[in-house]
């Protein structure tokens, strides 16, 4: 009974309604507003939406996962024989002159693609471990210095009776030795798409620090060529002789007669570098920075063997002008375009051989790459990027380089494709306010 | 019908979700002098009532997008929830507790029951708000929201026992606040 009184409150209070306060439909309309309330975007959101965006985050990971596994493999480029002169080579018997400024040269000349170097000259790079370079045309710079070595060679020479032609052999001997040369080698600057780490310091409606990690994927290269070797060497020496003073020569004579190939493998350029993005505008922003690029080669000559194996290893660093403009941005996707010059420097270069005869390693030699031309080249891409959050986005810039002739005598794969394609594919993470 | 009711109800909620203004403006309506009537039974202040209803609105749309429809009564079940919810926050932030122990001449409650069948209900809400802050938000709890005393207690962060002997003086204090009512309401007859 006396609770009654309590529950007869509790039904009144239980279903009653009031005025509510004035306007306050107005101002939740104006706070929803005001704070940016996400609501109306996150709440139409379905189910479908999630797993449409878990769909493009998948499609885009493999995407990049298959560009990258079917990019890797090099393939082949045309012939390096124009890296071997044999231009107008006469032919043998020339006396040896050791006053002449050059070296003697046994020169074959029934087949332009095959030449031998002399022994003489061969022997002393060798034994100086300093491949000849272009910029030591002959080796009797050497020979002024190593007098004893001179003799040495002479003698193992035998009797080889030798003419020279100090213009057209010397000329020979320069293209020759960029058969043992880092510089010919110098294929990096192909451009097989770009393996880099950037930090981009790029604006959207306020500043964000955007780092990027590439995954190269781009285009590399390999130069083979098979020939039959037909240097007809009249070099004597002791049957037994190991070859060990002049293991080029000997690779060259015991190849005489074997299918020679001379394979160049250019592996795909690594870059890293940090740049930076200043934003114009909401659609255009300049972006500059530093990168680094580093060159791997590896070239093979000879038969199975009887044969050389070199590395070449330049660095690059350059310096990228951009202008980047935004295209669209559409539920999560970015479309932008970059496009610029960039001028590079090789700052640093070696190159390292080994000689292998019979299966046995009968020398090895190594040396600075003395050549450091500028290369100036302008790119242009398009890029598609995809926020998988406010995080993390991975992107995909396919674009197009051209590689202007650096000037030097370096035959590069620029200099016969200045035009090259290449993809990057990376992870960008923002950050920051 | 409640069917009807149901499907127009489970119909608005889905607007809601893809964001229709109109919609979060037409469940506005529906509720807004339920929703205030709950909260302005425990805060009598009307700026207040206005903050705490506007907290509550904007959580409600905010988190919609994870309500699932149960049927007819639940969008209006989490509603409430949360406008208790936000009610019972501000009031722990606003009021003082102030509990003492009851005097022995306090503890009694007059033997005539107040005859509150015939008081409207805008009456008892009003009467209700007049009570002193502890009392009245025990008495909310207790009476109209069912809670039990060891709910109270581990909501307000006070005994359990506190939480009884508070009960019982806000029935006393409300009874009597009827009974001047009655007997104000006769001598104006």
């Amino acid at each position: 009974m006396k609770n009654d009184w309590l529950k007869d409150i509790h039904d009144k209070m239980t279903d009653f309604e009031t005025d509510g306060p004035q306007n306050l439909w107005e101002e939740i309309c104006s706070q929803i507003e005001k704070t940016d309330f996400e609501y109306n975007r996150r709440s139409g959101k379905s189910v479908f939406s999630n797993l449409y965006r878990l769909a493009a985050s998948a499609a885009a990971i493999a995407a990049l996962v298959i560009c990258v596994i079917e990019l890797l493999p090099l393939y082949s480029l045309q012939s390096r024989s124009d890296l071997i002169a044999g231009n107008d080579t006469e032919t043998t018997d020339k006396t040896v002159d050791p006053d002449d400024k050059c070296e003697n040269f046994i020169i074959d000349n029934t087949d332009p693609s095959s030449t031998i170097v002399s022994a003489i000259s061969l022997k002393q790079a060798i034994a100086h471990s300093i491949p000849p370079t272009p910029d030591h045309h002959c080796a009797y710079e050497d020979t002024e210095k190593n007098p004893n070595s001179v003799t040495e060679d002479k003698t193992d020479a035998g009797n080889t009776d030798l003419k020279t032609n100090a213009s057209e052999n010397c000329q020979f001997y320069s293209d020759s030795a960029n058969l043992f040369r880092t510089k010919p080698y110098d294929i990096g600057r192909h451009d097989y798409g770009r393996n880099r780490a950037i930090a981009d310091i790029s604006g959207r409606q306020r500043q964000k620090v955007s780092v990027s990690v590439f995954s190269t994927a781009g285009t590399g290269s390999e130069i083979n060529r098979k020939s039959i070797s037909t240097a007809s060497a009249s070099v004597a020496g002791p049957e037994n002789s190991k070859w060990n003073d002049s293991p080029l020569l000997g690779i060259l004579t015991y190849n005489q007669g074997l299918e020679v190939t001379d394979d160049v493998k250019h592996h795909l350029p690594i870059k890293a570098g940090v740049s930076l993005a200043f934003r114009l505008n909401e659609r255009i922003g300049i972006e500059s920075g530093v990168v680094y690029t580093n060159l791997t080669s590896d070239i093979y000559q000879g038969s199975e063997s009887h044969y050389l194996k070199g590395r070449q290893s330049l660095h690059y660093v350059g310096i990228p002008l951009n202008l980047k403009v935004n295209i669209v941005s559409w539920k999560g996707f970015d479309i932008y375009a970059s496009a610029g010059p960039m001028l590079e420097k090789c700052v640093a270069g070696s190159y390292s051989q080994s000689y292998i005869l019979n299966g046995n390693s009968t020398g090895k030699s190594s040396a600075d790459v003395e050549d450091h031309p500028f290369q100036w080249s302008v790119n242009l891409s398009a890029g598609l990027q995809f926020n998988i959050n406010s995080l993390l986005g991975i992107y995909a810039e396919p674009g197009a380089g051209y590689y202007f002739d650096d000037g030097s005598s370096l035959k590069t794969i620029y200099k016969e494709k200045p035009l090259n394609f290449n993809l990057n594919m990376g992870v960008r993470l923002s950050f920051g306010n | 019908m409640d069917c009807n009711d149901s499907d127009r109800e489970e119909r608005l909620l889905d607007l809601i979700k893809r964001g229709d203004r109109n919609a979060m403006q037409d469940l506005y309506c529906r509720y807004v002098r339920y929703l205030t009537a709950i909260c302005g039974r425990y805060i009598p202040d009307e700026d207040n009532v206005r903050d705490v209803m506007q907290d509550s609105f904007l959580k409600i749309f905010s988190s919609i997008k994870n309500f699932q429809y149960r049927g007819k009564g639940s969008l209006k079940g989490w509603m409430t929830k949360i406008v208790l919810n936000e009610t019972i926050k501000s009031v722990k932030q606003n009021c003082q507790f102030n509990f003492t122990e009851l005097k022995n001449d306090e503890t009694e409650i007059a033997d005539d029951i107040p005859e509150s069948e015939n008081i409207p209900p805008q009456i008892i809400y009003k009467l209700i708000r007049e009570l002193p802050d502890g009392y009245r938000t025990i008495f909310n709890l207790y009476v109209i929201e069912g809670k039990s005393h060891k709910e109270i207690a581990a909501l307000l962060g006070i005994k359990e026992s506190t939480s009884a002997s508070q009960l019982h003086r806000a029935k006393a204090i409300l009874a009597e606040k009827i009974r001047n009512y009655i007997n104000n309401y006769s001598l104006h007859l």
